[in-house]
């Protein structure tokens, strides 16, 4: 029988108490829904059953979670040379110019160029648009957040969703009034930066009817944490008419698990996308998700992660279809090698009374080397017989064929290789806005560059 | 029973249409009913004990094979004829019957073998195919209403290739078990399950790949009428240590009338490998197809059976398991209710 | 023989032809044309039956019979094709399988039409590998075309409608096309014949040309109509 790693069990220990649950909501002058919000899921994380079915995960130490939670300066780099090496390396790479490297590094705590800026925030301002750390939201509109908070993505989901319920704090809140369409794709990092770090950031987009937005979470350079667990969340309800993509690229350092609770809901003719580059971590679980509730709505899915040495990545999409008419595209490419894996899970499932509805599924995933395992584990659930539906997975290795073709048109075998692997991750970068496509390129390069095996 | 402690853990998903814990209480009500039943009669080939036999399962991964071997299963060898045609009759009669059956195929000659179960009682049964390389197989295998009941699969090839397709009917919940280890030869399968009259089946596939240039195609076809609920999944893999595979696991469904779950999941272990995707899609016929082939004189129904055929085929590389799964198939197609 | 009378034809609720008529006698050639998206292969498919086409006034007659609301198969068996401009593709189905069918609903002998189908598509100039992939499946353009053209030699239809049977064929393939219009007109059989190019009217002789603009029959003539639309384009006339 095929060696599946699960045998060991995830365990839990430590405990997250009551009283600190209580403490965090006191310290953020939080109304009372939402410190009822905070124990009850309490309660419901320390009553459901750990799910058995992640592989890789051995051990999540609350205590040591709660610890860093409450002094989250601990330990962060005083100097440039603090760095490890590591990072300082692929900073130097990707040729970021030193104050943003700098700040990516927590080394500042203010962008040196933040007038640049300020002129967006003010554009945004003048829309209307508001967007403003999460924290900030609950108490300025409480109303409004109240009506979305945890609608779209219940804390009863699943264990970690409760625990992030619990112990939530920082994290965005957007909301784009009626017909106004956001022309520039918005980085959240320069606008409320720190708020970002957190390790159970809840962001909660709003986009109400006929709104658009571009939405970009996270930076393709390496960012050092100190903490090694990630619970965050992102809730996107989209109402009749509106669009919004949510971009999110991840290169964390190579000590983080990283949770990454991702869910959206989609209102009559709305649409959907996710696009998500996830690059670093130890072990990544995110399967960003819609629901798409009213007729006609629609949503793709675009995931592309890379496992290089012993990273795990445990991506994929689901998606509901939930009403006639409605058409989802999922898009999935990984690469792994160094005995990386890679996982993808995904769902389609297509509700009684969803007519004529569609969906299309596309997963490759390239192997680089005999260490590394490629995964797929979709499922498609129809419970109404007037759909289309259609899955489709390959598993492919580096074309030797190939490699000697380009190496025959006078290049490198890593300059080759690197050809190749753009040429497998072009339909990804084509969904970034212009600079993160660059940026992925070069550390692409920095990743793979040296990758030539024999040769 | 203790073994439900550990067992009980399958996806929420399949087990909100087929509930293992239904099952275990299927099985003592069928077992106070008592061994009923004439048992099994063969046409077109002999059967005999296997007396002292102690071959178990591989890979006895589900509460129904556990429970499978606590019934101390008869064992039953049979060695099918000359002719092409064997036929087994179990008699479950209205008790239970519990089955470990051997089916030797002598030659690569293509043979047909048809399980032609009776009664509604409940039958847990493991079917061993051993053959030698080349062998041609077309399994047919019919379930009327009854209880829930449970029937495994198991192939072994090593250094030997072959082909199979498998048709299955049935109007009861049933799970169903394959395994497959291909070593250094090829298989290629194709399994075709018709669930009937509001039924539910739950079939689940292990496969690996493993050794120099294996070869696993697996092809399933799903039809679900009258209401019915199919759940085609499982695993396949490619080994870390084989080279060269070639692994292919797809799965169709159709819904004529019903529910459709498909999990085909892929793990490959190692970059050496040739090819290896699967696909899972549900099986539309659009009105341009249907306005096509009407064109050319065909009813609506006839164009039904025409594109249904053609998918049943789909897969298969022999002509005469081609051929002969296709007449089979034709055959169960006129019972159902096609639209039309 | 066909004749359309006063047909309409409605998509979605919106009337894409509007009051056609025209009668082809047995032997007979009608050369229908006409811009993109004036109604021909709506009016061709309202005549065989597609479900989405619907007729919402007047008739079709075959050899006499009114026809109109009947299915597709009905029309087929009475001696009415369709040879597709873009013919569907149809996984796993081969053209043998369709082959074997189609002589089966008409309660010919199956045995046998597996040589009849490989010595027609010889004739038809259709490779034999093509014979057994699913219908029309990777097909280039040209043996889209030539597959057409094998059923309807295969199903000696008495009435056939093709709608730019020339599109994609080399002149290889034009000129079969023509020999077997020619041939089965001499045979009784008429052709409602929708083209844009001349090219195929360089070797078959119509009786009639009709010009079809936005769903309606703006003109109407003899070939010398074809040659003014290749020199002057429908400008003059729509």
């Amino acid at each position: 029988m095929p060696e599946v790693s699960y045998r060991h069990r995830l365990e839990i220990t430590g405990k997250v108490s009551r009283s600190l649950v209580e403490e965090i909501s006191r310290v953020k002058k939080e109304p009372e829904w939402m410190r009822n919000l905070r124990l009850r899921a309490l309660e419901f994380f320390e009553k459901a059953r750990t799910p058995q079915w992640l592989p890789f995960i051995e051990k999540i130490d609350l205590d040591e979670i709660t610890s860093l939670y409450v002094k989250p300066d601990v330990e962060k780099a005083e100097k440039w040379e603090d760095l490890p090496e590591e990072i300082r390396k692929i900073y130097e790479k990707l040729k970021l110019p030193e104050s943003y490297a700098k700040y990516l590094a927590g080394l500042t705590s203010v962008l040196d160029s933040e007038s640049v800026f300020i002129g967006v925030k003010d554009y945004l301002r003048k829309l209307g648009v508001v967007m403003i750390p999460m924290e900030e939201a609950v108490v300025k509109y409480p109303d409004l957040v109240r009506e979305y908070f945890s609608r779209v993505f219940p804390y009863t989901d699943h264990k970690f969703a409760a625990l992030h319920y619990a112990l939530w704090s920082g994290g965005v809140f957007v909301y784009v009034p009626r017909n106004v369409k956001v022309a520039y794709p918005v980085e959240a990092f320069f606008f409320v930066g720190r708020e970002m770090e957190g390790q159970f950031e809840h962001s909660l987009i709003v986009a109400d009817e006929n709104s658009e937005i571009v939405f970009i979470e996270g930076c393709s350079a390496p960012r050092l944490r100190r903490e090694s667990f990630h619970d965050g969340m992102v809730e996107i309800y989209a109402h009749k008419a509106s669009k919004v993509s949510f971009i999110t690229v991840q290169n964390w350092s190579r000590n983080i698990i990283n949770f990454n609770n991702k869910r959206a809901i989609a209102e009559e003719g709305a649409t959907v996308d996710w696009v998500e580059g996830s690059i670093g971590s130890k072990f990544t679980v995110t399967y960003p998700s819609t629901v798409l509730r009213g007729e006609g709505s629609s949503t793709t899915s675009t995931v592309m992660s890379i496992s290089r040495g012993g990273v795990v990545k445990d991506t994929g999409s689901k998606v509901i279809h939930a009403a006639p008419r409605t058409t989802s595209r999922v898009t999935s490419k990984s690469i792994v090698a160094d005995g990386g894996v890679s996982i993808y899970r995904g769902l389609v499932q297509v509700n009684k009374g969803a007519k004529g509805s569609a969906s299309y599924v596309e997963c490759e995933s390239l192997i680089l080397d005999e260490k590394s395992q490629s995964h797929t584990y979709p499922i498609v659930h129809l419970l109404d017989d007037d759909a289309s539906v259609g899955h489709e997975a390959s598993t492919v290795k580096l074309d030797e064929d190939q490699v000697f073709y380009l190496m025959s048109r006078g290049l490198r075998r890593s300059e080759a290789v690197s050809l190749i692997i753009h040429g497998f991750i072009r339909d990804v970068l084509k969904k970034l806005p212009f600079e993160f496509a660059v940026m992925m390129t070069r550390v692409l390069d920095a990743e793979f560059g040296e990758y030539g095996g024999v040769g | 029973m203790s073994i439900e402690g550990d067992f009980i853990g399958d996806s929420p998903t399949i087990r909100r249409y087929i509930e293992p814990r239904e099952y275990l209480k299927d099985v003592e009500e069928s077992r106070r009913e008592g061994l009923a039943g004439k048992g099994v009669t063969v046409a077109g080939g002999v059967v005999s004990g296997g007396a002292g036999s102690t071959w178990q399962p591989p890979g006895c991964f589900s509460i129904y094979c556990q429970v499978h071997k606590t019934l101390n299963p008869e064992t039953l060898v049979v060695d099918a004829g000359p002719d092409t045609h064997t036929r087994v009759d179990i008699d479950v009669g209205e008790g239970l019957l519990p089955l470990n059956l051997v089916l030797n195929l002598p030659d690569p000659n293509l043979r047909v073998v048809e399980f032609n179960v009776k009664g509604g009682g409940l039958l847990s049964a493991w079917v061993r195919i051993r053959g030698g390389s080349g062998r041609r197989l077309v399994l047919k295998l019919n379930l009327p209403e009854g209880r829930a009941s449970y029937i495994g699969v198991s192939e072994e090839c090593k250094g030997c290739s072959g082909e199979r397709a498998v048709i299955l009917e049935s109007s009861r919940t049933l799970r169903v078990e394959e395994f497959i280890r291909v070593e250094s030869s090829s298989f290629r399968g194709k399994n075709i399950a018709v669930a009937e009259n509001g039924s539910k089946l739950d079939w689940e596939t292990r496969g690996v790949a493993a050794g120099d240039s294996p070869l696993l195609h697996l092809h399933g076809l799903a039809v679900g009428a009258g209401g019915s609920t199919t759940a085609l999944r499982g695993v396949v893999a490619v080994d870390k240590n084989s080279r060269r595979g070639s692994v292919v696991y797809g799965l169709d469904s159709i819904q004529l009338d019903g529910r459709s779950l498909m999990q085909p999941k892929l793990e490959v272990y190692t970059s050496e490998v040739k090819e290896a995707r699967h696909y899972a899609r549900n099986v539309r016929f659009t009105a341009d197809q249907l306005f096509y082939l009407s064109s050319r004189g065909l009813s609506t129904r006839e164009a039904y059976v025409l594109l249904l055929t053609g998918l049943a085929k789909t897969g298969v590389e022999d002509p005469g398991v081609s051929f002969l799964l296709e007449d089979v198939f034709r055959q169960i197609l006129l019972k159902l209710g096609l639209p039309g | 023989m066909l004749e359309v009378d006063n047909l309409s034809v409605e998509v979605n609720g919106v009337t894409v032809v509007r009051g056609v008529s025209f009668r082809i006698k047995r032997g007979e050639i009608v050369v229908l044309m006409g811009p993109n998206g004036s109604g021909k292969t709506s009016l061709a498919y309202a005549i065989m039956g597609h479900p989405f086409y619907k007729v919402v006034g007047g008739r079709v007659l075959l050899e006499g019979e009114d026809v109109t609301k009947l299915p597709p198969n009905e029309k087929a068996r009475r001696g009415l094709f369709l040879f597709f401009q873009n013919p569907v593709e149809v996984r796993g189905v081969s053209l043998l399988d369709l082959a074997k069918a189609v002589f089966e609903a008409r309660g010919l002998p199956g045995s046998g039409v597996e040589k009849l189908v490989l010595e027609t598509a010889e004739k038809a100039g259709l490779k034999k590998t093509l014979l057994t992939r699913g219908l029309n499946e990777g097909f280039s353009g040209g043996e889209k075309k030539r597959s057409e053209l094998l059923q309807a030699m295969l199903l000696k239809p008495r009435c056939l409608i093709m709608d730019e049977p020339d599109s994609g064929l080399d002149v290889e393939g034009v000129r079969l096309l023509a020999d077997f219009i020619r041939e089965r007109t001499g045979e009784g059989a008429c052709f409602l014949l929708i083209t844009h190019y001349p090219n195929l009217l360089n070797y078959v002789t119509p009786s009639k040309v009709l010009v079809l603009a936005k769903g309606v029959v703006k003109a109407e003539g003899g070939i010398e109509l074809v040659e003014k639309i290749s020199r002057e384009g429908y400008n003059g006339l729509v």
